[in-house]
């Protein structure tokens, strides 16, 4: 197998542990719901997104209708839009076959590894993808069938497995360069205050964009380090 | 098996798949300028920031101080060159401990 696919796979396990909790989480919660696990896991292998995967369920169980949930996915899901640009304006000479294949698994974990850790190969992104694919849908089968053999307080601490593979993940890259890590404060403040107002699926996305928009106009050093 | 609500969750994939794939079609025929690439390849580092605050706060929502030593944890550890897998380990093993005794 292509050693750029195992390179992005391996990358990827730190933050696969990011992606289990939310697999269990969802798929305990999916069957007190009132899902069947076939539908829990269906709908884990065709929309990979947990927190919009999460606010169905909490939009079912009030009694939503159907158009509601969908543009309700919709938009918390729209960030992923920017991603992929961000993604594929570097593999302008991969195949649409294999791009619009590659972009299915474009996910908030698998876009930090890949545009953090400085790859620019596209067995690199679909080796990071299967990983967590994988361990988002073993995730949700798992917590299906999970009643309580973990105890509470480990399926509680693990979700700080999400935030910790993000930051580990984006430290590396932005320390010893300090107006991109001004740029990140100044990011993640912006999305503090828009969220006092505004629900947290529209001001991470209102906030991504503008801060990048600001560091576009005030940033003068290129944001690409190559690596090679 | 509730028909209606594999549409539903047929619908749920087809939205979550068209902002992903979109620029993955359209991104041939788009001729980037200078700028355009620059704030491209600034949004990991503000998609970052934006995912990991404030939401890092409500990890539990009762204990924001749950989230914020965990996330302080790894800040510390990653900045003294711990792989990813090291600095995760950690702030789980540190929220067990705060669960556990706190």
């Amino acid at each position: 197998m292509n050693k750029h696919f195992i390179y992005g796979f391996k990358a990827s396990l730190p933050a696969c542990m990011g992606v289990i909790p939310v697999g269990i989480s969802f798929g305990l919660l999916a069957i007190q719901t009132g899902l069947t696990a076939f539908e829990a896991c269906f709908m884990s292998a065709t929309v990979m997104a947990g927190s919009s995967q999460l606010l169905a369920l909490g939009l079912l169980q009030q009694g939503a209708g159907f158009p509601t949930i969908v543009l309700g996915t919709f938009f918390i899901n729209l960030r992923h839009l920017v991603m992929s640009a961000s993604v594929f304006h570097h593999l302008l000479n991969i195949p649409l076959v294999y791009r619009m294949l590659g972009a299915f698994g474009v996910c908030d974990e698998s876009f930090a590894v890949y545009s953090l850790s400085g790859q620019r190969s596209f067995q690199f992104l679909v080796g990071s993808n299967t990983a967590l694919y994988v361990s988002f849908l073993a995730s949700t089968i798992l917590g299906t069938v999970m009643t309580d053999f973990l105890p509470q307080v480990v399926i509680h601490s693990f979700n700080i497995a999400f935030y910790a593979a993000l930051i580990s993940l984006l430290i590396p890259a932005i320390k010893n360069r300090l107006p991109l890590m001004a740029l990140v404060l100044g990011t993640a403040i912006l999305n503090a205050l828009l969220q006092t107002f505004l629900p947290g699926s529209w001001s991470i996305l209102i906030a991504m964009v503008m801060g990048a928009f600001v560091g576009m106009i005030v940033i003068d050093e290129p944001a690409e380090k190559e690596r090679t | 098996m509730n028909r209606s609500l594999i549409t539903l969750i047929l619908f749920m994939a087809i939205v979550t798949y068209i902002p992903r794939a979109l620029p993955a079609v359209l991104v041939g025929r788009l001729k980037f300028s200078e700028k355009q690439k620059k704030f491209l390849s600034l949004i990991p580092y503000t998609a970052m920031a934006a995912l990991i605050f404030p939401g890092i706060l409500k990890v539990d929502e009762s204990r924001p101080e749950i989230g914020l030593i965990g996330g302080f944890v790894a800040v510390i550890l990653s900045m003294l060159r711990c792989p990813v897998i090291v600095c995760v380990g950690a702030a789980i093993l540190i929220n067990i401990l705060l669960y556990s005794f706190f």
